[in-house]
């Protein structure tokens, strides 16, 4: 009796989630509402209605309250939904005035049982309005298992998450997603394919459709295959579009990784 | 327990129903017990290629509806009595194929034939699905282009995934690809795509290559299977798909351009 009448009807827990940030450059509402568009519909499974932070710091021109009121309306009608906005001096009075919450990005932030904290992650730690889960895109059914939740508040023992393993070929029409972890594919990705993980992609065979790594936003992530072609790679949300790839690269072993915020592609070495 | 083959493609007309009719009369030679079934409900156009169309009375749908029993609907082919042919309809509606139907249909003829052979229509909807869902092999037919390729794949994937053999969790569907309306000369000028390069795509083993040819339209016309015109080069690279298909070893032909000979070739010409 007691028991009941004593439950709390509610827990206040401290969590971190990942999002993506969405960084405008140039404050030009009719290009980003097409930008974004052409974004969201070449990864639809993983960014359509993704939660997004806003990150208004390098805007130009800075926006008003009410063109950052219309931008929310465009990015949504594009296909995102922003979340919050980035806190900084910039942030912070246009997320009161547009009625959201301001978010402090994490900095390089050191946990010890943690490693190094990534530089664009948003860190959403006791904002309530900040929704529960990153994106998630349709696995293909019967190809993820249950997702695996991180260890609440207690500093977990690092413990080797399984990737997602499958053999190839993953053909157009197609599209795995491995939540939480790495997705390893022993076969080709065709044209029209779409692989994409928490963690790092690895293709043993010819990547030549769209392959996402650090979908959850882990800029570390990182793409690998046998041999490139691809349509698309993203690395946490950064894309390159490739309408054929490049001669040094083509066909190779590559590497993807992002580099300073952005997708870069080097051989690797036999 | 006989053999369900499916033809298939994905892309529309690439020569799926050019092929079943050619299989079927080529398997129906080498002494198979073989029924030919129209996917294609709607359109119904392997019975004019088979040459028996004035001879449909009942159909795979009436089957399907209980009008009729299976051996009624069947046509014996007047070539080949081992051979019989299940119509589609002109009249009906795709959604007239429900998954317990023809499962029950397919069964059935199992029960009867060596080989099940399976025409299936184009695209990936509900009668192409049920054409490769209880499929023990596939034929992909495939042009030798993008789009076509594309399309192969596509079904490719479907099928390793949503087969019944992949559902019951059972050896996957073997597969096997057929390049037709090959030409050689536009392989050489750069225009079309090898089988190198299909089969890398793919990553699919060729089990024929059917050239194109004249004779398959005139065959298709008289009603007269083209594998049956023993003077025609896709008649007898059908001759030789077969084959492979019941697992003989037989060197590629029609490959190259202007039919040269090989000390032809070796010494020019
Ligand atoms: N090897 C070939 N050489 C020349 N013409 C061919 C060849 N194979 C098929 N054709 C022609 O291509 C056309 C389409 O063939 P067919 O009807 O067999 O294709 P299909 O894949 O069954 O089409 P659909 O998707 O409409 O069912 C026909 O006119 C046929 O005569
Ligand atoms: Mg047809």
């Amino acid at each position: 009796m007691q028991g009941l009448l004593f439950t709390p009807a509610f827990e206040l827990k401290s969590a971190q989630m990942s999002l993506m940030v969405l960084a405008v450059r140039r404050f030009d509402l009719d290009q980003l509402q097409i930008e974004i568009s052409q974004h969201v519909a070449k990864a639809p499974a993983l960014l359509k209605n993704a939660p997004v932070v806003l990150d208004l710091g390098q805007a130009d021109p800075k926006p008003t309250a009410h063109q950052v009121t219309n931008l929310l309306m465009r990015t949504q009608v594009a296909g995102l939904r922003v979340v919050a906005l980035v806190a900084d001096a910039i942030g912070e009075p246009l997320a009161h005035a547009v009625g959201l919450p301001a978010l402090t990005v994490g900095p390089r932030r050191k946990k010890s049982d943690e490693a190094p904290a990534k530089p664009t992650e948003a860190e959403a730690a006791a904002a309530p309005t900040a929704p529960e889960i990153p994106a998630t895109p349709d696995a293909n059914p019967g190809a993820e298992a249950a997702p695996q939740e991180p260890a609440e508040d207690a500093p977990a023992e690092p413990v080797a998450v399984p990737p997602l393993l499958l053999p190839g070929p993953i053909r157009g029409g197609q599209q795995i997603y491995a939540k939480g972890r790495d997705l390893i594919i022993t076969g080709a990705v065709s044209a029209g394919a779409e692989v994409a993980a928490d963690g790092c992609v690895h293709v043993y065979g010819r990547l030549s459709g769209k392959a996402l790594a650090g979908a959850a936003g882990d800029v570390r992530a990182r793409i690998y295959c046998l041999s490139f072609g691809p349509e698309l790679v993203s690395i946490a949300g950064n894309f390159k579009v490739f309408e054929s790839a490049p001669r040094e690269i083509a066909g190779k072993a590559v590497e993807i990784y992002l580099n300073e915020g952005r997708v870069d592609v080097r051989p690797l070495k036999a | 327990m006989g053999e369900v083959i499916v033809v298939t493609s994905g892309k529309g007309g690439v020569g799926k129903t050019t092929t079943s009719a050619s299989l079927a009369c080529g398997f129906a030679r080498r002494g198979k017990k073989i029924a030919v079934v129209d996917f294609d409900i709607g359109l119904r156009n392997l019975d004019l290629i088979m040459g028996c169309e004035r001879r449909v009375v009942y159909d795979f749908v009436n089957v399907i509806n209980g009008d009729c029993s299976l051996k009624q609907a069947l046509i014996k082919d007047k070539r080949f009595d081992n051979l019989s042919v299940l119509a589609a309809s002109q009249t009906k509606d795709k959604d007239a194929l429900t998954q317990d139907g023809v499962a029950k249909v397919i069964d059935e003829l199992k029960s009867e034939f060596d080989i099940v052979l399976c025409d299936s229509p184009a695209g990936i909807e509900r009668g192409a699905f049920f054409a490769m869902y209880f499929a023990d092999r596939a034929v992909v037919v495939v042009n030798p282009e993008v789009s076509s390729v594309r399309d192969s794949d596509r079904v490719l994937g479907i099928m390793s995934s949503k087969s019944r053999r992949a559902e019951q969790g059972q050896t996957a569907v073997k597969e096997h690809l057929l390049l037709t309306r090959y030409s050689p000369e536009r392989v050489e000028r750069g225009d079309m795509m090898s089988i190198g390069d299909v089969e890398e795509i793919l990553g699919v083993k060729v089990i024929g290559v059917i050239p194109e040819s004249p004779e398959v339209l005139s065959a298709s016309n008289s009603g007269v299977p083209v594998i049956l015109d023993e003077n025609s080069d896709a008649g007898q690279a059908y001759t030789d798909a077969v084959a492979r298909l019941l697992g003989d070893t037989v060197p590629m032909r029609f490959l190259d351009a202007k039919k040269k000979g090989f000390f032809q070739r070796l010494f020019g010409s």
